[in-house]
């Protein structure tokens, strides 16, 4: 018997249950993938927004100011890389510079500091490879960038480090109300009976709504791809830089120096595609350097190292009509977030249609989930006494001098193995991420947690190292080693 | 810190060599540092015979060349770290290194040679659509798992990429039992030598599809087949030529690139063509007593080349040290029609000067020409050049003399196109 399920151990889930974690209950963090961040979390823009896009008086408005003046704080209580680099908007025809104009009055509205106007020679001033035909800018220097999967994994990890249960390969299969009140979540690995179930599935969010509520929503997939260049092109650029109509539209591409040192560039879009469709194609990833080129010129495309796609959850808000009795779905003005229980469905709490800046928000959708939480049990929450909202930090070598790389050496010699040399990641590295809660479970996992094969070898020389470490660690043989889900084994047989 | 003559980076076939020819020349107080746990480098995977056929006039494998220099290198007695990774080479030629019994050395030399070797190109640096699941892997990658490690990496493979550790792999993974359905390669031709391409694929029935790519990987979990298509002359694929191949592995073979992150720590210039530093005959780089050999100056066909390549550094290091020679870059050599890249790069004026260079197309009747200033100064003829084989020419010292300081030497190919 839980207090609470979390359906979804993305990065909105991770935060819920990192807040919800404040109090002594029984909370159970169910995800269906092998590994936590696994679908919207692990490939998106990486960009912590400002928050002048909003629609004013929204929701995700209120919770992405606060996000984003917060960030460094909840970066800093979760040991993960976050750099605010500010953001250039530029336009480059008439169309784009009316698009700054209406961003910096909602962003006056929506009470954001420091935006600036430019024109198009005092963006240039700042970003030198910018399409020399810019006529119109905004500087937006809050924007950051974040590790987009160490965010969402410090978050499950610290949920865990206070006591969540960490439910890892546990697919949803229904969801019922039972007579008393409590819901029975029944999945492959057995029954979850819980007072509160939390929805926060992503691309799914819709289908586990739909178990329990009306159908007042439905999640429309839409696919973006991206490339990832080496850090040999990061001087090139200095601030995220956004076409005005990249981030709350569909013919944008925006270039984004990474907290890793790479550039992304991206995203394309698609829609009309399965939820769980995240192939790249030539094609949209020859749109997204054409469509950059009107933003940057000269883009160094040759020091492409990766290209990959994520799946954004964009809502659809639903309008029951009252002549065919069918739901009919379409985009609204406001975009909002679909935060709280569904009309009708009690203690049933949504967490949906959280697309763009859902990454900035997650912190702040947990608390609010949270203040829900509050306001129904009241008296009842007994606060946790083992809560803390840090995690332990990582120990990363490279970022070390030389004296404390020696002395790190000295206390453990798995300092001195580098395993992963584009990084300079050490045995020590890999072996911690593997051994803490939510560790890692696969070559993948370990990359997103320790940053192997992020770099230009692409995992050429440390795969083999990596797979060794997880065999010995996990006490697997090699064939049970994944790349990251069930039947990605990298080994398919030995010769021995 | 302790304090050297040389330090040479990479124990692999460049940096022993390079460090016995400097030894050779009466130079004692050497360290080479090596990140993997042995010595030799990427030969000790290279289990197959072909090595050693010039140099040694012996067919031997990879760990038997390796063993061969490693022999001579412990009856020297120079000085090795293995498992020892060099983190940065400051300008002033101090090497931080670490490994888990010393910890963090400081290495002070007054010489460095740089011996790196290469790394391979991966899918993402071909931007290769489709999905990405396990099952698409490097050549070398595999190579190494399954001669060191004993691992299977599938069991039906394409390999996409005609370089010479992509044919070495299929003729592998076929005696292995393994299938190997196909290699492509986007050219018109083989981008191994002809001697691979027959005892690799011919030998073992497996087809060879020119001008043929990979459009797309399909699959969730692991590889269950890509998608091909036949390219035009752009390299593009041309529509309504797709076909599905079914498979659980995509072998990649599609490029070495040097690895010179060290060498960009160490302000040392690069070439953009080979992605190498830019030598001299001498190798030396133009940082003084900085030099460079093997892959890490260019990708080489054969290890023989490498090792000669790598003596050459190692006397001409040696000579730095004993008799303070600085070796300048007086002269700039320029890649001109149909040459893809030329080593060196800069000339001294003290020496003759082996060319290596590519050409940049497949061409018959063809002629090696070098000149300066509109002169020509030595040319060679060949029946036939290719990308794939490296060719090379040799400049006499007393032609170098004459010259103009500061003047262009220009190498070419002139040809017919095939």
């Amino acid at each position: 018997m839980y207090d609470i399920v979390i359906i979804g151990a993305g990065v909105v889930g991770g935060f819920v249950a990192r807040q919800l974690s404040r109090y002594r209950l029984k909370i159970a963090l169910i995800e269906k993938h092998d590994d936590v961040c696994f679908e919207t979390s692990r490939a998106n823009s990486a960009i912590i927004h400002a928050g002048y896009n909003g629609h004013p008086g929204s929701i995700k408005a209120v919770l992405t100011k606060a996000a984003n003046e917060d960030f460094h704080n909840v970066c800093a209580q979760l040991d993960v890389e976050f750099e605010r680099l500010g953001a250039l908007i530029i336009a480059v025809d008439d169309e784009g510079k009316q698009k700054i104009l209406e961003k910096y009055a909602k962003g006056q509205q929506n009470g954001i500091k420091g935006l600036e106007l430019l024109t198009g020679k005092q963006a240039l001033a700042m970003e030198p490879n910018l399409n020399p035909r810019v006529i119109y800018a905004m500087y937006s220097p809050t924007v950051g960038v974040v590790n987009p999967w160490e965010f969402g994994l410090a978050a499950c990890e610290n949920a865990v480090d206070n006591g969540v249960e960490l439910h890892l390969s546990t697919k949803v299969l229904d969801l019922k109300r039972q007579a008393d009140g409590y819901y029975a979540v029944k999945t492959n690995k057995g029954e979850f009976i819980a007072k509160y179930v939390i929805n926060c599935a992503g691309i799914y969010s819709d289908e586990i709504n739909n178990l329990v509520a009306k159908p007042f929503f439905r999640i429309a997939p839409r696919r973006g791809e991206y490339f990832v260049l080496d850090k040999e092109a990061r001087s090139f650029v200095n601030h995220v830089v956004f076409e005005a109509r990249a981030d709350d539209d569909v013919k944008g591409v925006i270039i984004i120096p990474t907290v890793h040192g790479n550039v992304l560039v991206g995203p394309s879009t698609q829609d009309d595609i399965d939820k769980d469709d995240v192939k790249t194609t030539a094609e949209h990833l020859q749109a997204v350097k054409r469509v950059a080129a009107q933003s940057m010129v000269n883009i160094p495309f040759d020091l492409t190292i990766r290209t990959f796609a994520g799946i954004r959850p964009r809502p659809q808000m639903g309008k029951l009509n009252q002549k065919t009795g069918e739901w009919e779905y379409g985009e609204d003005k406001v975009k909002d977030f679909i935060l709280g229980e569904p009309e009708g469905v009690e203690n049933f709490i949504n967490c949906a249609g959280i697309k763009s800046p859902g990454l900035t928000c997650a912190n702040e959708i947990g608390k609010y989930i949270l203040h829900i939480i509050e306001e129904k049990e009241g008296a009842n929450l007994i606060p946790n006494p083992d809560f803390s909202p840090c995690r332990r930090p990582l120990t990363r070598f490279s970022k070390r001098t030389d004296e404390e790389k020696a002395s790190l050496i000295k206390e453990n010699p798995a300092f001195g193995n580098v395993v992963c040399r584009c990084g300079e990641i050490t045995e020590a590295e890999i072996v911690d991420v593997i051994q803490r809660n939510c560790g890692a479970r696969s070559l993948d996992g370990v990359k997103r947690r320790a940053g192997t094969s992020l770099g230009r070898c692409q995992g050429g020389f440390c795969t083999p190292l990596v797979v060794e470490i997880l065999e010995r660690e996990l006490k697997r043989g090699p064939e049970q080693i994944t790349k990251d889900e069930a039947g990605s084994n990298i080994v398919t047989d030995t010769l021995l | 810190m302790q304090a050297y003559d040389i330090a040479v980076i990479g124990g692999g076939p460049a940096g022993m060599a390079a460090a016995l020819a400097a030894w050779g020349q009466g130079i004692k107080r050497i360290i080479i540092l090596e990140r993997n746990n042995t010595l030799g480098g990427i030969l000790n995977q290279c289990i197959h015979p072909g090595f050693g056929l010039q140099y040694f006039n012996k067919d031997l494998t990879g760990p038997e060349y390796a063993g061969e220099f490693m022999r001579r290198l412990n009856e020297a007695g120079i000085e090795y770290k293995v498992s020892t990774t060099v983190l940065n080479i400051s300008a002033d030629k101090v090497v931080t290194a670490v490994n888990s019994n010393d910890g963090l050395l400081h290495i002070e030399a007054k010489s460095i040679i740089l011996a790196m070797g290469c790394r391979e190109r991966a899918a993402g640096g071909i931007a290769m659509a489709g999905t990405r699941p396990a099952g698409v892997i490097t050549a070398g990658t595999a190579q190494k798992m399954i001669n060191l490690q004993g691992k299977h990496i599938g069991n039906r493979i394409v390999v996409l990429g005609s370089g010479d550790i992509g044919l070495i792999m299929a003729r592998r993974l076929s005696l292995e039992g393994k299938e190997v359905l196909a290699v492509l390669e986007q050219y018109p031709y083989a981008n191994g030598l002809s001697r691979n391409v027959v005892q690799c694929l011919e030998d073992y029935n497996i087809p060879l599809l020119l001008s043929h790519t990979v459009t797309e990987v399909i699959g969730q979990g692991r590889v269950s087949a890509v998608k091909i298509a036949r390219v035009d002359q752009d390299l593009k694929p041309i529509a309504g030529s797709e076909s599905i191949i079914e498979c659980d592995t995509l072998l990649l073979s599609v490029g070495l690139i040097p690895e010179n992150e060290l060498s960009k720590k160490a302000k040392v210039a690069l070439d953009q063509k080979t992605g190498g530093p830019l030598v001299n005959q001498d190798m030396q780089t133009d940082v003084e007593g900085i030099f460079a050999c093997g892959n890490v100056v260019q990708v080489h066909d054969i290890v023989d080349f490498v090792t000669l390549e790598a003596e050459k550094a190692g006397q001409a290091a040696a000579a730095y040290i004993k008799e303070g020679i600085k070796s300048a870059h007086t002269f700039v050599v320029t890649a001109g029609d149909n040459v893809r890249f030329v080593v060196p790069q800069r000339l001294s004026a003290s020496a003759e000067a082996g060319f290596f260079l590519r050409s940049a197309a497949a061409l018959d009747e063809a002629t090696i020409v070098v000149s300066c200033c509109g002169r020509e100064l030595v040319s060679v003829k060949r029946a036939a050049v290719k990308p794939s084989e490296m060719e090379s020419i040799c400049l006499k010292k007393e032609l170098l003399t004459d010259l103009p300081l500061n003047s262009e030497i220009l190498v070419e190919i002139k040809g017919r196109c095939c």
